[in-house]
């Protein structure tokens, strides 16, 4: 597994709690609710007694614990200052309640705490399902006792090789006893670390997907519309250019087209990559000195047609300059087309942007829907069968790619009134 | 009376095919002689550190700055750049590409133009079969479409053709393998023939099932943008006044649809489909990476892959060392490939002798950038 | 027995912004043997007569009403396929209008009349490049035109071609849709010429539709006069052109409008106005709104064809009181 890029600047904690490789948790119901959802409990009920230096701080987290498999861990946050004795204990549905940490802490500044109480907790675990056990435990067995499915487990016999979840709800009471000047407890947060995550899973690191795809549209959009717009408007300048002047300027113009339409983009790509690895920016304009000859046969022939009217003549012998009658009487006629063009354009671009991405040529440091590809695959997801990381960034790009077709396809249509079929 | 256009046509290939190996060159050059120098630096250190036991430090100063200085003059470092950058093109240009490292032709060579030519039909096979489907597929559709414009199979499929329009080949490929290869085992997982391959008939059905899943998805993908133009051309006939005469006449559909019509509408479709084979030949690095597929696409990817642009031969003093080009199998390769493609729609096989001259004006307004990004999207 | 008759042809347009009435109730009849010109301004439904006759309405057209009887027998309610093989182009057949956009510019003209002659009548190559090369020589070409593509050829030699494919399968209504006027005054004036010689020499029947008076004086027997879908007079030769006039005021006044030679002119004669739209047409006759003639009668109810004098029809309240 790789590392996470550097420069992704966010709180790296963020998605620290969330469990990796996780599906969405819709998948729940067709699974008939098998795994547990990733929960933030953000809002306990909080209470405070202040006596002298000293305070407590309580507060009580409720849950409802509903499928089979058990949390994969309870996490608890907050941020604290002070000597702290820290205490939590866990109620259970059948009324059986029991500690999960009573430790001590001695925090001389502001510390973000995280505690994985799964951890702490395997001895109470031990203690818990001993009773059920027959005869002693094995080291095998305490070495791979899994607190959680001790706790999320009916209390009867076998429960340690055969858990059988107890629903309904829970209750996890922390007590913390807070000595010092300036101590405090406060942004208390309980996670309860599922299997299943969010809207569309994580991913090897553990990052919500759906929050990666959703930051994805921006930069699709404006990769899409920045290169689609550029491209398009030096295809159709340089298109009806070399149309207008025609003699060795076309010829001229048509031989430089002929070289920029015969080198293929990728490879290009590579070895320029091999150099050095381009920025988002870079990548836009590479792209637009690619895209730009795709316009400019048909707006040359067009043009050339143009160049014939009887309205362009006119404005000759009125003598207007070559610019004014391709700005003034050419261009206009052509608008249409290149809106059409840069509409049809759009889906292009953003494909492309994602191969580049795709094969790890791309800018790391943007979260790109082929980014996103690219460490599904470099993470081997195809063969893991995550799904939720693969199919929704390609079906964005695909929706993406459908909306600007189905504008451009309009405008085609209105262009040339032999399609209409009305 | 076409031959002077021809080879005018022909002159302009050739020409525009050395500027572009020496645009390459350059690029190349450029890209290699930075790899090149860090890479030198990095073997002196490695020759060094075994020796800086036994040497002095000024005679391990030397030392470095011998084998440096060999190594420049090994790869012509220390030529002038001009004068590099042409013997590339015209070692390239003779299709002398020198030989590779890392990767090995099948029969165990290392020339390049060797592992070149035996990954190149590889290529064409796959992506060139999928491209006929495609065009047989997509113009049968389009003209039933423009049969019946508006109609239920003309929505359906325009609605297909545009939601399939920004779709990349090479997902819909990961997704399909995911569905097809490990949920349900119906197809290989990728490459051309099963390891080991199996022998008699029994190899070319082999073949076949490792074909399916790379060519339906390119079909799946494909055949939509051509249904749609072979649609719009088609349609665009069919209002012209000489099919009304025709019906007129008292000739049955099939006759008006199939004989005056698609007559008339053929040199943009068959420049379409030209242009599509054509490009088809370009393949797809990403796709051809997705399926293992041994053509030009997996040899570029390893290229990349290795991360190091530029290998040299071991050994084999008396033999004189090339370098083998980065993208350089891949590139020079393409670029006729890219260029060979008819520049207008000169109908080069048609039966009758007083052709009228291109309809330029028209083939180019219907084939339009909607076919151009279609077509470019295939690839 | 009349060799055609039309009764109560109704054609009407569904457009998109509503229902366009093409011809509104056409009738007449046409003997053998005769030429009937069809008169009126652009848009009066002259065209749409020729589709409806060949059951070919322009889309989004469609036959409404009425009935065509050839030789006394219905055609109209026949399959599109039976219409096909028996009535189209083998009992009428159809000169073009524009014939430069008639013939298929991908195949040869020898093709183009093969195929059409060999899929209505099936016979030996030699016999019907026989009949071919009759009926290109009739229309005034050589034969070598037959080896040529239609881009190939002027304007005047594709109008004959595109006459000799409408005759060469003797059909017995011939439609001529304004053949000459995409051509140039001598050309039209040799096409004319042509028309009246085979007219002579085959005897078939033809419908002539024009908006030229004055070939329509030269050509026909007898002229019907449209105006918004509808015929409004229908006479012979002698009665609209003779020196009693016309009868109906927009044939009178159509006339006037036409320069004459002899005469010198201050201003030329116009009718005022426009045609009307066949979305909405006016109520009650619909030309009241730009004749000089209109009565409050003629604001209200549409005046029916009604026979004046043998020959003779006219529908116009003025004339018929």
């Amino acid at each position: 597994m790789q590392h996470p890029r550097p420069g992704l600047g966010e709180n790296i904690t963020y998605w620290e709690d969330n469990p990796k490789n996780a599906g969405p948790s819709w998948v729940n119901w067709f699974t008939g609710n098998r795994n547990t959802p990733q929960v933030f409990l953000r809002h306990p009920e909080v209470g405070e007694e202040k006596k002298g230096d000293s305070q407590r701080v309580t507060a009580v987290f409720r849950y409802r614990y509903s499928y089979s498999a058990p949390p994969k861990d309870l996490i608890y946050r907050a941020t604290a200052k002070g000597i702290m004795n820290l205490r939590v204990r866990l109620l259970r549905p059948d009324g059986k309640e029991l500690g999960l940490l009573d430790k001590v802490y001695v925090l001389n500044s502001e510390t973000d705490l995280r505690i994985p109480l799964g951890k702490e907790a395997v001895n109470r675990a031990l203690e818990f399902a001993q009773p059920y056990q027959k005869g002693a435990l094995t080291t095998a067995t305490r070495e791979t006792l899994r607190s959680m499915s001790v706790f999320f487990a009916q209390a009867r016999p076998g429960m340690l090789q055969r858990p059988v979840p107890l629903r309904g709800p829970y209750e996890i009471k922390v007590t913390a006893v807070l000595v010092g000047k300036d101590a405090f407890l406060r942004g208390q947060q309980l996670v309860v670390a599922g299997d299943v995550f969010g809207l569309l899973g994580t991913d090897s690191w553990g990052r919500d997907i759906w929050s990666g795809a959703i930051a994805g549209v921006k930069w699709a959009l404006l990769i899409g519309l920045v290169t689609a717009a550029v491209s398009v408007a030096v295809g159709v300048l340089y298109g009806v250019a070399s149309a207008y002047f025609g003699g060795w300027v076309d010829a001229l113009l048509m031989r430089i087209y002929d070289v920029f339409q015969s080198i293929p983009f990728l490879p290009v790509l590579i070895v320029v990559s091999a150099v050095f690895k381009p920025s988002f920016w870079v990548l836009i304009f590479m792209m637009c000195l690619f895209f730009w000859v795709g316009p400019v046969r048909t707006v040359r022939s067009i043009g050339l047609q143009l160049r014939e009217e009887t309205y362009v003549e006119a404005a000759r012998a009125l003598g207007a300059s070559g610019r004014r009658i391709i700005f003034q009487h050419m261009i206009p006629q052509l608008v249409p087309y290149a809106f059409a063009s840069m509409a049809l354009a759009v889906p292009g671009a953003v494909v492309s942007e994602a191969t580049v991405s795709l094969i790890g040529l791309g800018d790391a440091t943007v979260v790109t829907w082929g980014q996103i590809l690219h460490d599904a695959m470099a993470n081997g997801a195809a063969l893991q069968g995550m799904w939720w990381w693969i199919v929704p960034p390609g079906l964005l790009i695909a929706l993406m790619g459908m909306t600007f077709a189905f504008v451009g396809f309009a405008m085609d249509t209105i262009l040339n009134p032999k399609l209409r079929t009305r | 009376m076409y031959w002077k256009y021809a080879v005018r046509r022909l002159i302009h290939v050739a020409l525009t095919y050395v500027v572009i190996i020496f645009i390459f060159s350059a690029l190349f050059n450029t890209v290699m002689e930075t790899t090149l120098r860090a890479q030198i630096t990095e073997r002196v250190q490695g020759e060094i550190v075994s020796r800086t036991q036994r040497m002095a430090p000024e005679q391990l100063a030397r030392f470095r700055e011998e084998r440096t200085q060999h190594y420049i003059k090994l790869y012509h470092l220390d030529e002038p750049v001009a004068l590099r950058i042409f013997w590339r093109a015209v070692r390239t240009l003779s299709f002398d590409f020198g030989n590779s490292t890392i990767i090995t032709s099948s029969s165990g060579e290392r020339k390049v133009s060797v592992i070149v030519a035996e990954a190149i039909p590889r290529t064409i096979l796959l992506f060139t079969v999928a491209v006929l489907i495609d065009i047989v597929v997509g113009v049968a559709i389009g003209i039933k479409q423009a049969q019946k414009p508006g109609g239920s199979l003309d929505r359906a499929t325009s609605m297909a053709t545009m939601v399939v329009y920004g779709l990349p080949t090479w997902w819909l490929a990961m997704v399909l393998i995911m569905l097809l290869v490990y949920k349900i085992a119906l197809f290989p997982s990728g490459g051309m023939h099963s390891v080991p391959p199996p022998s008699g008939f029994a190899y070319y059905l082999d073949f076949l099932h490792h074909l399916a899943l790379p060519v339906l998805t390119l079909v799946v993908v494909g055949f939509w943008g051509r249904a749609y133009l072979t649609r719009n051309i088609v349609l665009g006939t069919l209002q012209e006044d000489f099919i009304m005469a025709a019906r007129a006449r008292g000739l049955p559909e099939s006759k008006v649809l199939y004989g005056h019509t698609m007559r008339t509408a053929a040199p943009p479709i068959v420049t379409m489909a030209t242009l599509s084979i054509l490009f088809s030949i370009g393949g797809g690095l990403i796709f051809e990476g997705i399926f293992s597929w041994p053509g030009m696409g997996r040899i570029a990817a390893t290229e990349i892959g290795a991360g190091h642009p530029v290998q040299h031969t071991h050994g084999h003093r008396n033999r004189r060392r090339h370098q083998a080009d980065p993208g350089g199998p891949f590139a020079p390769a393409m670029a006729p490939l890219q260029m060979s493609r008819p520049q207008e729609s000169v109908p080069a096989r048609s039966r009758t002798r007083h052709r009228p001259p291109p309809a330029a004006g028209r083939a180019k307004k219907t084939a339009s950038f909607p076919t151009r990004t279609a077509v470019t999207l295939i690839s | 027995m009349n060799k055609l008759e039309v009764r109560n042809l109704k054609l009407y347009y569904h457009t998109s912004k509503g229902v366009v009435r093409g011809l509104d109730g056409v009738s007449f009849h046409l003997d053998s043997g005769e030429t009937l010109g069809v008169v009126g301004e652009s848009g009066c439904g002259k065209t749409t007569l020729g589709t409806a006759l060949l059951n070919m309405p322009t889309p989004p057209g469609r036959i409404e009403d009425g009935q065509v009887l050839l030789d006394g027998k219905s055609i109209l309610q026949l399959s599109e396929g039976e219409f096909r093989r028996i009535i189209r182009w083998e009992r009428i057949s159809m000169v073009f209008q524009g014939a430069m956009n008639c013939l298929t510019p991908v195949y040869t003209v020898r093709k183009q009349m093969m195929e059409t002659l060999q899929y209505h009548r099936p016979m030996e190559i030699a016999e019907a490049e026989e009949r071919i090369r009759k009926y290109v020589n009739l229309v005034g070409l050589s034969e070598d035109v037959l080896r040529r593509y239609p881009h190939e050829l002027s304007g005047g030699m594709k109008q004959r071609i595109v006459i000799a494919m409408a005759l060469f399968l003797e059909p017995d209504v011939v439609i001529c849709d304004e053949p000459t006027t995409a051509l140039d005054v001598v050309v039209q004036a040799q096409i004319i010429n042509l028309l009246k010689d085979l007219k002579r020499q085959l005897h078939l029947s033809f419908i002539f539709i024009t908006h030229d008076l004055a070939t329509e004086a030269e050509v026909s027997d007898r002229i019907m006069v449209m105006y918004a879908g509808k015929a409004v007079e229908i006479g012979t030769n002698e009665q609209i052109y003779g020196t009693q006039g016309p009868a109906h005021p927009y044939t009178r006044m159509l006339l006037a409008a036409t320069p004459r030679l002899h005469r010198k002119v201050d201003q030329l004669a116009f009718i005022p106005g426009t045609p009307p739209d066949l979305l909405e047409p006016p109520a009650g006759c619909r030309f009241h709104p730009r004749c000089p003639l209109a009565s409050a009668r003629c604001r209200q109810e549409e005046p029916p064809l009604e026979t004046i004098e043998p020959g003779h029809q006219a529908a116009c309240w003025e004339v018929l009181s």
